[in-house]
């Protein structure tokens, strides 16, 4: 019974490790606490919840890291890392600032990383580390600069097409008159979101599949952007034809809320075909690594 | 043979240990820090209460309340948020003897913290469909003190308006998100939570007619306060008590 304890203990680390995970409970259990009862029930950023969890399976797929050994810390590196991050987490836990409370927990853990089990394990686990980049909610500033010209190229587009396809559109600004109806182009059909959401999905896909040919990550990388711009474009057609065709209520109603997750769904599927033409055009070393167990 | 074998872990992680240890202290200590540092003094609740209703008098100067037809205001907040946001918001058109119309818009929100940032109008007026064609910063004399405004002209279809606003937070005001972001930063690092207010007035028609009834509105407007709603509204940083009116 002991044996097997502490042969599962010395798998994860946690015998020597407990300190720094207790220490990083007691900062940010109270921080996603926070979030779950605020910023995560926002329709905007509920893909948070999905990035936690996210990092912690990964990190919990290299626990085999976090086993003690003497020969490997940076003590001078990880020190000022943990403490600016401590900075971060005091005056953006106290200010609410998410993106130094959340932004923190990178600093605090790489740096608790580096100290203890040094930059090897750091440098193994940086895509979960940086994946919590994600969780921190973009700033407000920057969602006003962005939103406005976005919703105004894409109530652009949508207008041409239709216009192209034969329909009685006009644009003034970000409204679209079309036959009797007017629609605005809302802040949310700006896709800024779901933008963000696509490219955290994109670039799991990516660390998952772990593709050798750099060509292929290369451009499987550029096209996340633009694949997930045109399907919000597809969407916002897709909604004025509806409200054209089918009446506004039908517009505001569930099939609102249907047309985004259908096009969210639309742009994974182009994008996973677009991966599996990448893989022909580019395909992968023939080479089986051997630590292929250790990739998901 | 068994005893070294049990002893050498040991031996070999009591750095690691130690430093996963000190690593947990000041973990503790940065938490306890982060308590004490959140700020608790609501500005707000040091002074005597604000009522928007009240504060703006439905008769002053040669302006007056007009409620003989139906405005159709941008609202100054995107309407979802305006509960979360605002304690107060207050809409009111009003109309001088020469029939020029004026639409005041006010929200004001006594505790804002990060989640709670101020919408500015150049938001709330694209939100709601409106094309900002213009946006310039300026200065202007309000009578008791200097203040930065920012001046919009925002379009909508046939609808051009005319707007003119700032916004304070605390004691200073600002047309400046960032330096806003900074006030409030300068407050909550001093344990104090600085309310805020959006202070905003707009009207139909040719611009520059629309600006100088805006200019006189707001000169008008702040005579017939009192001196402490007239610092409540520029920010006490940049009042200049003016001896003809105290």
């Amino acid at each position: 019974m002991i044996a097997s304890v502490s042969e599962w203990c010395r798998d994860c680390g946690i015998k020597t490790g407990w300190p720094v995970l207790l220490g990083l409970a007691i900062l940010y259990v109270p921080t996603f606490y926070d979030l779950a009862h605020g910023l995560w029930n926002n329709e905007e950023q509920g893909h948070g919840p999905f990035i936690l969890a996210v990092t912690v399976y990964l990190f919990w797929h290299k626990r085999h890291l976090f086993i003690a050994s003497t020969n490997s810390s940076n003590l001078w590196s990880g020190g000022p890392v943990l403490l600016s991050g401590l900075l971060f987490y005091a005056v953006g836990r106290s200010q609410e600032i998410l993106i130094l409370e959340i932004g923190s927990i990178i600093l605090v853990l790489g740096g608790s990383m580096l100290i203890t089990v040094g930059s090897d394990a750091v440098k193994q686990t940086l895509f979960p580390l940086l994946f919590i980049v994600f969780m921190i909610p973009l700033p407000g500033f920057l969602v006003d600069e962005i939103t406005g010209p976005l919703k105004q190229i894409i109530s652009s587009i949508a207008e041409q097409i239709l216009y192209w396809a034969g329909y009685p559109i006009a644009r003034a600004g970000v409204s679209l008159l079309i036959g009797k109806y007017q629609l605005l182009v809302a802040d949310a059909c700006s896709g800024l979101h779901s933008l963000f959401s696509l490219l955290a999905v994109g670039l799991l896909y990516q660390h998952l599949s772990a593709y050798k040919n750099w060509k292929h990550c290369l451009f499987l990388l550029l096209s996340i952007i633009p694949v997930a711009f045109f399907a919000n474009v597809v969407r916002v057609i897709l909604l004025v034809l509806i409200t054209y065709h089918l009446g506004d209520e039908a517009g505001q109603g569930i099939l609102h809320s249907a047309a985004g997750i259908i096009m969210f769904t639309a742009a994974m599927l182009v994008f996973f075909s677009l991966d599996s033409l990448l893989r022909k055009i580019f395909p992968e070393p023939v080479f089986v690594p051997p630590s292929l167990t250790a990739k998901i | 043979m068994e005893i070294r074998d049990s002893q050498l872990p040991v031996i070999s992680t009591r750095p690691f240990q130690l430093r996963a240890l000190t690593i947990l202290m000041l973990m503790l200590l940065t938490a306890c820090v982060a308590v004490l540092l959140k700020p608790v003094r609501k500005i707000a609740e040091q002074q005597t209460q604000i009522d928007l209703a009240t504060l703006f008098p439905k008769q002053f100067g040669h302006w007056r309340e007009d409620d003989s037809q139906v405005y159709s205001l941008v609202s100054p907040v995107r309407q979802s948020l305006i509960n979360k946001l605002y304690s107060q918001v207050l809409s009111r058109a009003y109309i001088d003897d020469e029939g020029k119309r004026i639409m005041l818009s006010i929200a004001y929100g006594s505790d804002q913290s990060d989640m709670m940032q101020v919408h500015k109008p150049e938001v709330c007026y694209s939100a709601q469909g409106f094309q900002i064609l213009k946006s310039t910063a300026g200065i202007f004399n309000t009578g008791f003190g200097t203040v930065q405004v920012k001046r919009l002209l925002a379009v909508q279809g046939a609808r051009v308006e005319s707007v003119i606003y700032w916004i304070t937070i605390g004691d200073t005001m600002t047309i400046n998100s960032r330096q806003w972001k900074l006030a409030q930063l300068k407050y909550g690092l001093t344990g104090k939570v600085p309310d805020g207010m959006v202070f905003r007035i707009s009207s139909l028609g040719d611009e520059a007619a629309a600006y100088s009834a805006q200019e006189d509105f707001i000169k008008a407007l702040l005579k017939v306060l009192s001196p402490e709603n007239r610092k409540r509204l520029i920010g006490s940083a940049f009042y200049k008590p003016n001896e003809a009116y105290e």
